[in-house]
This record gives structure tokens, C-alpha cells and sequence, in this order.
């Protein structure tokens, strides 16, 4: 079967060649049948890689220990839900997986254009079927998941997935995160399209944006799942720490975030096209960059980065797409040029402007630390990493003024604003600002990020509740609505501009979250039962230390209690277990307990145990606001799916 | 045999489903660039009278102050006016 | 766009860029190996460093303020106090790889962030039925 598979991914590779040619010959000779033609060889391109991937799921499933890639991801014992994921677990299997998802999403596009015949779909067509060409060629070549067990026997038992690593969020990761990252290619094939045939005014943008926004999406909350696992499941007790790999997902999605907000301005008032290309074009580039970073062991040490094929071969993917693109934009110039001109930089397009400028820079700033080791060892012949407060010396300030036009933007008026307009728009917001600072202030907290993070909050919190008050008062005063139609009303009416003030809900949700992470405080001891120990006004007492056998660990259960002014507020169980005990799999792990509250998290790790001594190293933490990050989280979804979702057609 | 059996299914299939446009008798024509400028020109109308909705609204919750949105209006008016010329020009031609 | 708003624009990419090139030093962190620390002396004592290797097996030793261990690297080995006394979970494996950060002090190394390399997957060896 695992011949089958092999086969089929031969099979594509050839048909995604033929298929190329079939298109260039309908382009350059315009014989109509040949599109279809090539159009039905993509579709066939995208099912012989989705069977393909069929096949590598049922070997997982059969656990099928002759290939070698089913042998290295699973056990027997691996439950099923993670036998499946394990099609995305290993370097060649996620490779596969990210083919299906481009296949997919070349279907749906190409079944979407049926009826419109527009003149940009052989080029996309095209585009989209070059893309998979580079990923058959790698699974085809470099990575393959089919290939066989490197031994003259069949294992009995695979290595299995490590129990680290089988949990819910864990298994969801990779493939939300993909499902954003590929969705990025189609907005890029269209954008190729466009500048191929001179086509770059509104028309194809506004083609993409819901792609854009369903890509965006999904890449938004691979971000957050992967924020969440660390948090939960890690033991550190941060969710974010500018490492490589998350740098790897983050940058994307900056360039992302701008333009999805750019392609506004073009649609409307054909400004910025030289803008949206770079910023497409830099996205699905950094997106193939980042699926690299992560799936490419580059990370620890960066000396493996260009040195094997692998590397070798994407940096290469890459370098072709940077030169075609540039090539493209160079000589399309004229046509992207604008004939309008901004005229006030208190207007909405310069705002916009202003927002993909800052977008961009932030994006540079991480890509500069992140390929820092590199460029130091390429340079001066040591690899130099930077330390985390680099990172947030320039991401805080950044941020800051992003979440300052996060509130001003929507409320400027196009070409220029008005003094009357400024006043009364951001009288009210500009006030609750400063009474939050001042509230604050008062409350205790004096550091000036805090407290100028907390007075933005509030501010874009004023502008936005304002454009919700406003919107729904005009309704009811209007069509006599009561307070909740108006509500759905004008949402429903207006799903971008609504959905859109939901994630930026989100957005000043999660600022108010990050803000907790400078007043985290811990405390690590070495207990026996009945000790206790102190922090930030809680008491936790060791009450009792369990021993629990499970199926394929050992556990020592802590029950810690927590108080607060004498009172029991919660009872803590965090483990120390020991996997696969008195085997050579032997592994250690601390499951951590924590206990979420809206102000702050309780958070507690079992870091080690000396049983027989009865003595027991507990790490304490609390967490503020830890909460409210996610909170923003489920605005952003919430905001993003009321901005795609379809309206229903009038016929 | 089973893999073969299955191999040779498959590409039976696909060559079928990818040759059989060449045996079609009828097929679509392309549209020409005129139909593609139409369009784009209906777009455009489109989306600049959104927009001038869009601006009726935002002035009557009170967002744009009467300057703000009587400029406003005139501006979109005017380009919404040169769209419907060259609409014009172009269904004659 | 005009003159005034590509200046502005300028300035603020400028100031930007400008401040992630310069404002760097105090943040770096170069990697450096078991033997350059101590045969080489490269590095001013005290400066603070990355170095990577492998945990010698039965090296490992808990003390009050945290952990001892040895790490190895091209034949090479170095002692390391780490100074928390939580452990990543792979600190324990067998065979764990691991990234520390820290100076170097008369002939130790002082620790203060210790990371292990994520693994997906067991080292180890596939087994024939019998």
C-alpha cells in the first residue's frame, strides 16, 4: 500500500509538470480547450494528493510498521486520535499535509471561478500549481513518507508519539496553523495573476478577501493555540517567548494584518496597489520561510540552517519567488502607480498608511533577531542569538502605537478630517483614557508601560463602544428598533466594519492580558506534608502527596491548598510523573495545575520529589491577567468569522 | 497486484476526466477586453455608491461633523459621475 | 504621495530600523563552546554567554539552590550550576541535549536559563519480533 502512495506522488508530480505546460501553451496560443484541459489536470493534481495523503493516514492508522515514517510517529499503543495526527507529527508527513491543504484549497478556488470567466484564472491556476509543484518535488525527492523501514525486519512496535506531545492543543497546532499559511498562496496566485496581465486595480482584490481573511484567521489561532500550549502544558509559566519557531509563525502574520487592512484602501480608493503586492508577496514568502524554520530543526543551532539539502532547497524556493515577484512588480510600476494623492495625515488612507508602515517595520525588527545567529556567523564567524528584551524593548512601543490607531483610524474621514470631527469623535474616548491612567495610578501601578498600555486600552475601548452606541441610536431612532435588533441589525448590515471593531475588541483584550506579564511573581520550595510557603497574600500548604499507578505512568499527586485570608480559595493538583517507568523510554514529566481567575492565574508546577525523604519541590506562580489574552482570542475569531460570513445573494 | 490493480484505476480515471474538453463540441468562448473594461467600470460604480452610503451613515450616528460629510459627498459624487460617463462611452463604442 | 508624507513615512522606518540595528548589544547573546571557554579565554569573564551540549548521564546532582551537572561537548566537559531548582522535563532523559545561559566563573559554569531541545519523537532503536 505504501507502493500505492509512493506511486501516486509520482504521479502528481508528472501531471503538475504537464499541467504547466498545457497552461503556458493555452496562454501563448489561446486555444480555449486546452484551459480546461488544464484546469481538470489541477483537479486531478489535487486528488492524486489527497489519496496519497488517504493512503499515509491509513498506514498511520494500521500502524503499518514497514514504513518507516508510520514507525517513528506511532506505537501500538497510541490512541487513534493521535495516529491520525500523526500525518502532520514527522518533517515528511507535514509536508504531505501542507500539499493537501494547497490541493484543497486549488479545488475550491478553481470550482469558485466556474461561472466568472475572468482572465486572471490560467495564471492562477498556474501559480497555485507551481507552488505544489516545489512541495511534490521535496516529497517526492527529499522527504518522502512512503519510503521503507531502513532494517531487513518489521519493526514490531513503532517509537511512538512522546506524551508530551499528546494533548488536544498540541494535535490542533500544526494544522491551524497551515490552514492559514496555505491560504495565504491563493491571495498570492492572484496577485501574481494580476500583474502578469496588467490587471492590478480593485477587481482581484476584492476576489481574495474573503480568502485573505479565512487564511488570516486560521493563522491567528494556530498563534494562539501554540501561546496556550506553552502556557498549559509547559510549565514555564509564559505563553510567548520570541522564540525562533514562534517568531517563524508571528512574522506572517504581520505582513498578513497589514494588508489585510491595505487591500481596504484599494478597493475603495485604488491607493496603495504598490503596497498590497509587496505585502502579499512578503506574506506567502515568509510563510514558506516559517513552515522551513519549524519543520527543519533550525532552531537549536543554527549551523544546520543552510547546510543540508533540505535547507538548501526551500532557501532556493525562495529566492525563485522573491526574483519572479520583484521582476513582476518592477516592471508592472506604471500601472501600480496611483493618480490619487494623500493629502492629509488626518485621513483615513494615511492612517492605513501610516498602519502598514509600522506593520512592516515590526515585521523587520523580528525578522533581524530572528536571522541574527545567521548573519553574525556568516559575518563575524560566531553565532550571536538576542535575548527576549530585545524583542520587547521594540515590540512594546510598536505596539503601542498600533493599538493607538487601532482606536484612531476608524474614525477619520477620508482625504482629510475636520477639527469638528476630531472633537467630537475623540473627546469622550481621549477622557476615559486619561481617568484610566489616573485610576490606575492611584491603584498602585507606576511603571509607565503598564499604565500608558492601560490608557490606550481604555481609550480604543471608548472609540469603539462609541461606534457601537452611535450606530445602534441612530437605528432606534430611526427604524424603531429596540436596543438588540439594532445590535444585530447594523452588525448584520455592516459585517466587515462590525466584525472588524469585534477583533480589535479582541486585540485591546489581549494588550490588557500582556500587560499581567510585568507583575508576575514565584516561588520555588522544597516541601514536606504539612509545610506551607507564601505568595502575593496566598498561602499554599502541602496537605498530602499521593502515589496513583495509571496505565503508562507512575504519579505523585500533590494536593496543595490555597488560601487567601484564612480561607480555603482552592485545592491544587499538580503531578510529577514518570512515563514508561523502568523502561529505556524512561521519561519524567511535571503535569502542571493551575487555576485561571479573571484578575489572575494560580499556577503550580511539581518540578521534582524525593519520595522516600518525603520531600517534594513545588514551584508557585501567579499570573495576572493571563486570562484576558485568551478572552481577546475569542473576540478575534468571533469578529474575523462575522466579517467573512456571506450575504445572501439577490437574485 | 493489489497496488497495480489500484495504480492503473487511478490513472484511468484521470486521463478520462483530464482529455474529455478536447472531444467537447460546444465550448465557451472567452469573454473579450471590452466585456472585461465593462465590468471593471461596474465595479468601480459599484463600490463608490457603497461608499456613499457608507458616508450617509457615518454622519447620521454622528461621526462625521456636516463639513466632513458634505465634502465627502461631493467628492464621491463627482467620481461616481465620471464612472457613469465613461460607462456610457464605453456601451457605445 | 507627496513630499511631506514620504519624509514622515521616512523618518518613522528610519528611527525604527535604526533603533533594532543599534539597540542590540546589551541583548546579545553569542554561542560559544565547551572549548573556547576553557582552553580559548575568548570572552571577558563575566560576559554573558550561550552554550550548548549533552548532559553526562549521572552527572546530575540536586543542591540547594538548584541543580549540578556536567556537559559535554566534542570531548570535552564543563561543570554547570544551574541556579532554579525547576527542571524541564527532558532534563531527566538519558540522552537530553540542552542550551544554557550564563557566565563563566572559575571554571564553572553559572547558569540561569537552561532549555532542552524539543523532541517530536523517542531515540532509540526499532525492535524485531522474535
Amino acid at each position: 500500500m505504501a507502493i500505492y502512495g509512493a506511486t501516486l506522488l509520482n504521479l502528481a508530480l508528472g501531471l503538475a509538470v504537464l499541467t504547466q505546460i498545457v497552461l503556458f501553451i493555452h496562454i501563448r496560443w489561446r486555444d480555449e480547450r486546452l484551459f480546461h484541459v488544464g484546469q481538470r489536470m489541477a483537479l486531478g493534481v489535487s486528488m492524486l494528493v489527497t489519496l496519497a495523503a488517504a493512503t499515509l493516514t491509513v498506514l498511520l492508522v494500521k500502524s503499518a510498521f514497514e514504513v518507516d515514517y508510520v514507525a517513528h510517529f506511532t506505537s501500538k499503543e497510541t490512541p487513534l486520535l493521535y495516529k491520525f495526527a500523526a500525518l502532520w507529527a514527522g518533517q515528511a508527513g507535514s509536508l504531505l499535509f501542507w500539499l493537501l491543504v494547497l490541493s484543497i484549497y486549488s479545488a475550491v478556488v478553481i470550482f469558485q471561478n466556474q461561472r466568472k470567466r475572468s482572465d486572471l484564472m490560467p495564471y492562477v491556476i498556474a501559480v497555485l500549481t507551481g507552488v505544489q509543484l516545489f512541495f511534490l518535488f521535496m516529497v517526492n525527492f527529499s522527504t518522502n513518507p512512503f519510503i521503507p523501514v531502513n532494517a531487513d525486519f518489521i519493526p514490531s512496535d513503532g517509537l511512538g508519539l512522546n506524551p508530551l506531545l499528546q494533548n488536544f492543543a498540541m494535535a490542533l497546532h500544526p494544522p491551524t496553523l497551515y490552514l492559514g499559511y496555505v491560504g495565504f498562496t491563493v491571495p498570492f496566485a492572484f496577485a501574481i495573476a494580476a500583474l502578469v496581465v496588467r490587471r492590478v486595480d480593485a477587481a482581484w482584490v476584492r476576489g481574495i478577501r474573503r480568502w485573505t481573511l479565512f487564511a488570516w484567521l486560521w493563522q491567528s489561532i494556530g498563534i494562539i493555540l501554540g501561546g496556550w500550549w506553552a502556557y498549559n502544558e509547559l510549565g514555564w509559566g509564559g505563553y510567548w517567548a520570541w522564540d525562533p519557531v514562534e517568531n517563524a509563525s508571528f512574522m506572517p502574520w504581520l505582513t498578513g494584518t497589514a494588508f489585510v487592512h491595505s487591500i481596504i484602501i484599494q478597493e475603495k480608493k485604488e491607493m496603495l496597489k504598490t503596497w498590497n503586492m509587496i505585502l502579499i508577496i512578503s506574506t506567502f514568502v515568509l510563510c514558506i520561510f516559517g513552515t522551513y524554520i519549524t519543520r527543519s530543526g533550525a532552531v537549536s543551532s543554527v549551523h544546520a540552517f543552510t547546510a543540508d539539502k533540505f535547507g538548501q532547497l526551500f532557501l532556493a524556493f525562495v529566492l525563485v519567488i522573491i526574483a519572479i515577484s520583484a521582476y513582476l512588480v518592477i516592471s508592472r510600476r506604471q500601472v501600480l502607480k496611483s493618480t490619487k494623492r494623500m493629502e492629509s495625515m488626518l485621513s483615513r488612507e494615511s492612517g492605513f498608511l501610516f498602519n502598514n508602515v509600522i506593520f512592516v517595520s515590526l515585521c523587520f525588527a523580528v525578522l533581524w533577531g530572528t536571522l541574527f545567529p545567521l548573519i553574525s556567523l556568516k559575518l563575524m564567524g560566531r553565532e550571536i542569538s538576542v535575548s527576549i528584551p530585545f524583542y520587547n524593548q521594540i515590540a512594546i512601543p510598536i505596539g503601542l502605537l498600533l493599538l493607538t490607531l487601532a482606536g484612531v483610524g476608524p474614525l477619520l474621514a477620508w482625504r482629510r478630517t475636520s477639527k469638528e470631527s476630531l472633537i467630537r469623535n475623540f473627546s469622550i474616548p481621549l477622557v476615559i483614557g486619561l481617568g484610566a491612567i489616573a485610576v490606575f495610578f492611584v491603584m498602585g501601578i507606576k511603571s509607565i508601560y503598564p499604565l500608558m498600555t492601560l490608557g490606550l486600552s481604555f481609550f480604543v475601548l471608548g472609540t469603539i463602544s462609541m461606534e457601537f452606541y452611535r450606530g445602534i441610536r441612530s437605528r432606534t431612532k430611526r427604524f424603531k428598533e429596540n436596543l438588540f435588533t439594532a445590535l444585530v441589525a447594523m452588525t448584520s448590515r455592516n459585517r466587515s466594519r462590525y466584525g472588524g471593531y469585534i477583533v480589535h475588541l479582541g486585540i485591546v483584550f489581549m494588550f490588557i492580558g500582556f500587560v499581567g506579564k510585568a507583575f508576575d511573581s514565584e516561588v520555588e520550595a522544597t516541601m514536606s506534608r504539612g509545610d506551607h510557603t507564601e505568595l502575593a497574600g496566598f498561602k499554599f500548604t502541602l496537605q498530602e502527596v499521593e502515589e496513583k499507578v495509571r496505565p503508562n505512568h507512575n504519579a505523585l499527586v500533590a494536593e496543595l491548598n490555597v488560601e487567601k485570608d484564612n480561607k480555603i480559595v482552592d485545592t491544587l493538583n499538580p503531578e510529577f510523573r514518570i512515563y514508561f517507568p523502568r523502561t529505556n523510554r524512561e521519561q519524567q514529566h511535571s503535569e502542571l495545575d493551575l487555576q485561571t481567575g479573571i484578575m489572575a492565574d494560580i499556577y503550580s508546577v511539581f518540578s521534582g520529589a524525593d519520595h522516600t525523604r518525603g520531600l517534594y519541590a513545588i514551584k508557585i506562580m501567579i499570573n495576572p491577567l493571563v486570562w484576558w489574552v485568551w478572552l481577546g482570542g475569542y473576540f478575534l475569531v468571533a469578529g474575523t468569522i462575522i466579517a467573512i460570513w456571506p450575504r445572501k445573494k439577490k437574485e | 497486484m493489489f497496488a497495480e490493480i489500484m495504480i492503473l484505476l487511478t490513472f484511468a480515471v484521470l486521463v478520462i476526466f483530464i482529455v474529455q474538453p478536447l472531444f467537447a463540441t460546444h465550448v465557451a468562448i472567452h469573454s473579450d477586453t471590452e466585456d472585461d473594461e465593462m465590468q471593471t467600470l461596474q465595479l468601480r460604480k459599484e463600490i463608490i455608491f457603497r461608499q456613499i452610503k457608507e458616508a450617509e451613515m457615518e454622519h447620521d450616528m454622528g461621526n462625521l461633523s456636516d463639513e466632513d460629510y458634505k465634502r465627502t459627498r461631493l467628492m464621491l459624487k463627482e467620481e461616481a459621475s465620471l464612472i457613469i460617463d465613461d460607462i456610457e462611452q464605453q456601451g457605445k463604442s | 504621495m507627496n513630499k511631506k508624507f514620504a519624509i514622515v513615512i521616512g523618518a518613522i522606518a528610519m528611527v525604527i530600523v535604526i533603533w533594532t540595528l543599534t539597540g542590540f548589544s546589551e541583548y546579545e547573546l553569542p554561542y560559544v563552546t565547551v572549548k573556547e571557554l576553557k582552553e580559548d579565554n575568548v570572552l571577558q569573564p563575566g560576559k554573558r554567554v550561550k552554550m550548548g551540549g549533552t548532559i553526562v548521564d549521572g552527572s546530575r546532582q540536586e543542591i540547594a539552590e538548584g541543580w549540578r551537572f556536567d556537559l559535554a561537548q566534542d570531548e570535552m566537559s564543563i561543570n554547570v550550576l544551574y541556579s532554579q531548582q525547576t527542571v524541564p522535563d527532558m532534563f531527566h532523559n538519558k540522552r537530553v541535549e540542552v542550551i544554557v545561559e550564563g557566565n563563566y566563573k572559575n571554571g564553572e559554569f553559572h547558569a540561569d536559563n537552561l532549555m532542552t531541545k524539543c523532541a517530536s519523537r523517542y531515540e532509540g532503536e526499532l525492535e524485531e519480533d522474535i
